[in-house]
This record gives C-alpha cells, sequence and structure tokens, in this order.
C-alpha cells in the first residue's frame, strides 16, 4: 500500500491522469467513510472529497514532499469538511448506536436472553455515551483506519500528546465493560464549533 | 521497546505498536509481543484483554454510492482543468430550501459547463489521416468527404437540422455535398454547406470541389456547381464557378483566381498523382505534405524545373523514374528523406 502510494505519488506529480484516476478509486470510500462518520450530510462530503482530489490535483508538483497521501487526503479532507459543515451551519445529533453482533449466535442469544443483552447494550450506550466525540473520532482514525498517532494527530489537529491521551482515556473507560458484544460507534460531531479548528 | 511489565491493560490497548500487532499479527512486532506474552500469565491475560478491547471496537462502515462516486469523479474531471471555476461554497445560514436552489443552480451550471465543454471537445466527431494514407467519410446529412494523407476533418455530432451544416478542415479533402433542404427555420429554400479552413470559409449549397489547406495557404478547386469563398480579414467574398481554382495565401493578401482543369487536382481521390506543369518545388512540398518525407532538391536551379504526369498515388518509384529521365537526375529514398540531385557529368 505504502509502496504503491509512492509511486502514485510521483505518476501524478508527473501528471499522470491515470495514475490520479487509481488514486480516486484508492480512497474515495475511505474518505466517505469518515465524513459519514462525522456527518450524515452527504452533500457536504461530496463537496469535500471533490475539493480533496482537486486540491491534489491542483498541487501535483509539489505532491513528492508529501509524506504519507493517506494522511495528507485525510488532513485536507477533515479540514474542507469541518468548514462546510461550519458554513452550513448545521447541527447534527450525537448519536450513538450499539448493536449485537450480527451473526447466528447473537441473534440466537438475543432471543434467548433479550433481557441480559438489552442490559449489556444499555451499559455499552451509557460508556460509550461518555466518550467525547474527539475520542470516539480517534478511535476512528487509530483502529479503524489503522492511522500511526503521529498521522492521527495531524489529521485532527492535534498534538500527538493530546491524542494519545484520548485514546488512553477512552480505553480506560471501555475497559470497565466486559465486552462479549461488538461496540458500534457511530459518532456525530454535536457541533463542529466543539472543535475550535480555526481557518 | 520499553518493559511493559507494569503496564495496564488499557494503556496496552493504546499502545501503537500493541495495536498494529493487533491488526497484523504477522508483522515485524510478532516476535516482541509473542515473547511478552509467554513472560508470565498476567501478561498472557492482559494481552487477551487488550485484545479484545481493540477488536470490539466497531465502526458503522458506509460504503459510497458507485452514482456518488462517479458525480464526483465527473466534477472533478470537469473542474480540474479550470482553474477559474470555483468549487461549490455555501454561504452561512442556508435553510435546506435555500441549499436546494443553490444545489440547482450549481447543476444548471455544471450543465452549460457540460455543454460548453461538450462543444469544444468531446461531442465532436474527427476523421484523420495519417501519412499515405485516404479515408472516405460520410457526413450526417450523407455528404461524402474523401480526406487525403496528413489531414484532420471535424464537425459536431448533433448537428442541427435546419441552418446550415458545418466542418473543420487542416489538410486536402474532396468534398460531394448534397444539397439538403431546410426542414425548419424561418428560411426556405437549402441548407448551406460552410467548410471553416483556418484562413477562410467555403460556403456551398450542393457541389463537389477540392480543398488543400497546407502551411497557411489554401487552394480551393471546384469541379460542379458554385461556392462562395469568404476571406475574414479583408471581408473580401468570392464567387467560384466549375473550373475556377482559387489560392490564397495565409495572410489573405495574395489572392490568384484562374481557370485549372478541375480532374487533376482530385486526381488523388482515384489513387492517382497528376502532376501538370509543376516545379520540382511544388512536388517535393505535396511529398513532405503527403508522405512525411523530407526532400532535398540540388542544386538550387532545379526546383525551377517543371513537371507533368501521373504516377500512382501509392507507387512512388514509378514518379522518381519518370523525374529521374525526364531531368538526369537521381533520386535517393529512403524512410524519412529524398534526395533529388542533378547527375554529375561524367555519368551522363
Amino acid at each position: 500500500m505504502v509502496e504503491k502510494d509512492e509511486v502514485i505519488k510521483l505518476e501524478i506529480a508527473h501528471g499522470s491522469e491515470y495514475a490520479f484516476s487509481i488514486l480516486y478509486d484508492e480512497y474515495v470510500n475511505l474518505l466517505f467513510n469518515y465524513g459519514r462518520q462525522i456527518t450524515d450530510q452527504e452533500h457536504l462530503i461530496e463537496d469535500s472529497i471533490q475539493e480533496v482530489f482537486l486540491t491534489i490535483w491542483n498541487g501535483r508538483q509539489n505532491l513528492e514532499y508529501i509524506r504519507s497521501l493517506k494522511a495528507y487526503l485525510m488532513t485536507c479532507f477533515r479540514r474542507s469538511l469541518m468548514h462546510n459543515l461550519k458554513s452550513e451551519k448545521r447541527r447534527s445529533l450525537f448519536q450513538v448506536d450499539i448493536m449485537t453482533k450480527t451473526t447466528e449466535a447473537s441473534i440466537e442469544m438475543t432471543i434467548v436472553d433479550s433481557e441480559a443483552v438489552s442490559d449489556r447494550n444499555l451499559k455499552l450506550k451509557e460508556a460509550v455515551s461518555k466518550l467525547g466525540k474527539r475520542q470516539q473520532e480517534v478511535l476512528f482514525l487509530i483502529y479503524h483506519d489503522s492511522l500511526t498517532y503521529e498521522d492521527a494527530a495531524k489529521v485532527m489537529n492535534l498534538s500527538t500528546k493530546t491524542l494519545y491521551n484520548l485514546v488512553y482515556e477512552a480505553m480506560k473507560k471501555l475497559k470497565s465493560l466486559l465486552l462479549k458484544n461488538v461496540i458500534f460507534i457511530s459518532f456525530y460531531l454535536l457541533s463542529v464549533i466543539d472543535y475550535k479548528i480555526k481557518f | 521497546m520499553k518493559d511493559f511489565q507494569d503496564y495496564t491493560v488499557e494503556e496496552l490497548a493504546s499502545d501503537q505498536g500493541f495495536i498494529q500487532w493487533v491488526v497484523d499479527p504477522e508483522g515485524e512486532n510478532n516476535a516482541y509481543w509473542t515473547r511478552w506474552v509467554n513472560l508470565s500469565p498476567e501478561n498472557a491475560d492482559k494481552a487477551t484483554q487488550a485484545k479484545k478491547l481493540i477488536s470490539d471496537i466497531r465502526f458503522n462502515y458506509y460504503a459510497i454510492g458507485d452514482h456518488a462516486k462517479q458525480r464526483i469523479w465527473t466534477a472533478i474531471q470537469f473542474k480540474k482543468n479550470s482553474p477559474n471555476v470555483k468549487h461549490p461554497s455555501h454561504t452561512s445560514r442556508i435553510s435546506r430550501y435555500r441549499y436546494a436552489g443553490i444545489a440547482a443552480s450549481i447543476a444548471i451550471f455544471l450543465v452549460a459547463l457540460y455543454v460548453f465543454w461538450g462543444m469544444l471537445t468531446p461531442n465532436w466527431n474527427e476523421a484523420s489521416t495519417a501519412y499515405g494514407e485516404i479515408k472516405k467519410v460520410m457526413l450526417p446529412d450523407s455528404s461524402v468527404v474523401i480526406l487525403n494523407a496528413n489531414s484532420i476533418l471535424r464537425w459536431q455530432s448533433m448537428a442541427p437540422t435546419h441552418g446550415q451544416r458545418e466542418v473543420w478542415l487542416t489538410g486536402e479533402a474532396y468534398f460531394d455535398v448534397n444539397k439538403v433542404k431546410q426542414t425548419a427555420g424561418d428560411s426556405p429554400g437549402f441548407r448551406p454547406f460552410v467548410v471553416h479552413l483556418e484562413n477562410m470559409e467555403i460556403e456551398v449549397l450542393g457541389t463537389t470541389f477540392n480543398v488543400v489547406h497546407r502551411r497557411e495557404n489554401t487552394q480551393v478547386v471546384l469541379n460542379t456547381g458554385k461556392v462562395q469563398l469568404s476571406l475574414p480579414k479583408t471581408a473580401k467574398k468570392i464567387d467560384m464557378l466549375p473550373g475556377d481554382m482559387v489560392e490564397v495565401e495565409g495572410d489573405q493578401q495574395k489572392v490568384s483566381h484562374r481557370k485549372v482543369e478541375p480532374s487533376n487536382y482530385s486526381a488523388w481521390k482515384e489513387n492517382k498523382l497528376i502532376f501538370n506543369h509543376q516545379t520540382l518545388e511544388e512536388i517535393a512540398t505535396y511529398l513532405e505534405d503527403n508522405y512525411d518525407y523530407e526532400v532535398h532538391i540540388e542544386p538550387d536551379s532545379l526546383k525551377e524545373e517543371r513537371f507533368s504526369g501521373s504516377t500512382p498515388a501509392d507507387q512512388l518509384e514509378v514518379l522518381f523514374i519518370s523525374l529521374e529521365s525526364s531531368f538526369n537526375v537521381n533520386v535517393i529514398r529512403d524512410d524519412k528523406s529524398i534526395v533529388i540531385k542533378k547527375k554529375n557529368l561524367s555519368e551522363k
């Protein structure tokens, strides 16, 4: 993946439209999914995806100085999306979903022991809702998109130390639960202004 | 690495190296963590809990729809080569309806852009020929154009049903234009057919004629019917009759108008080259334009010699043999070049 990105980066820097289309195919899903964790306003996500790839293309001469394409794409994307959300001033609701693993076994368990399951779900929901939005986003970047701390810090415009603390605090909270179920978290940002991001 | 002996479960679960090991158990950290886990039962227990914690964190996955994916890509393609186009930006405090309005105008703008862009590039049809190639092209109105070597003819794919028919030409082509009646519009009669060239426009109703546009100069030879040439720079109009030849130089200042045998000028479409009292320099130019040869004539005085004769267009050897015998020259030919050189007196 990383080596492939290196090749793509150089090809795009030399003006290859083909490499550019590969980059798009490679990352459009990742960006969309990331955006969708933050907001359900897909038109804003689409605008930001567009902006990010135009930024890449228009600045392709400087692409070779970028260390990680993935981190760069996500950083630009997040900045653009935050900006779009802010200008839209649309407050999306914080929403936490906790679901049981959708295997046959867990469905069976739900039926047999629905009271216990829902009780546990409730506890999970409670714990997760105590996580801040930033904590949830950090978990997403670190555990879902497998970014390094360094890259995730850049994407979220935080220091690596702050980022580590966010993860650690989140893990401490979650540990208190013995998790037989899978936690599904979808974090919507209550308000982008809370992020205190300056543009 | 540090000693993780005293570390808690949450510290483990937050450790970059440990996370990587959970994600990729066969990765480079494997040896280290396997050893660590085997150090004590406590370690093993902590590792199991931390692993569970990590793997229990799941996020909903939202896949982008194919339509959206294509839509965004198309928009990127539109904008990436036109830096003046602003990205869609949203003003503050807009309601959903307001947004819909903005979205609609963006959509209209994009459609307009698409149409405009479409007129400039992709909705064009193009026929082109390589050196030494001849191609027959049928236009939407069933007029026929025969393209000589090294030429490009372009026309719009969605030609309207009334008004003028238009094509754009560089190189050489023979036109056999159908007379087509107006099917709509205000003006009755026939639909004009217009050939756009770099330095003039040719307007006809239904005729056959040959057009050459090479090296900025244009030559039109009319076989049948009637055509009108317009020279935009001098606002001059020239009416041509069958058998007329008009030559216009690039700057449109020098214009010659005379009678010729028209079939000689379109003989190439029957795979024949007919030269009628033409200078060797003119013949050399023709070979350069149509066959991609570099032609050298030595000495310069030879360039003014005139030659008449015909030759199959795909067998230039025939031409060279008759040139050799007519002017006492050697014609030396390789892939790229032709040298026409006066024979030494001793060779005579």
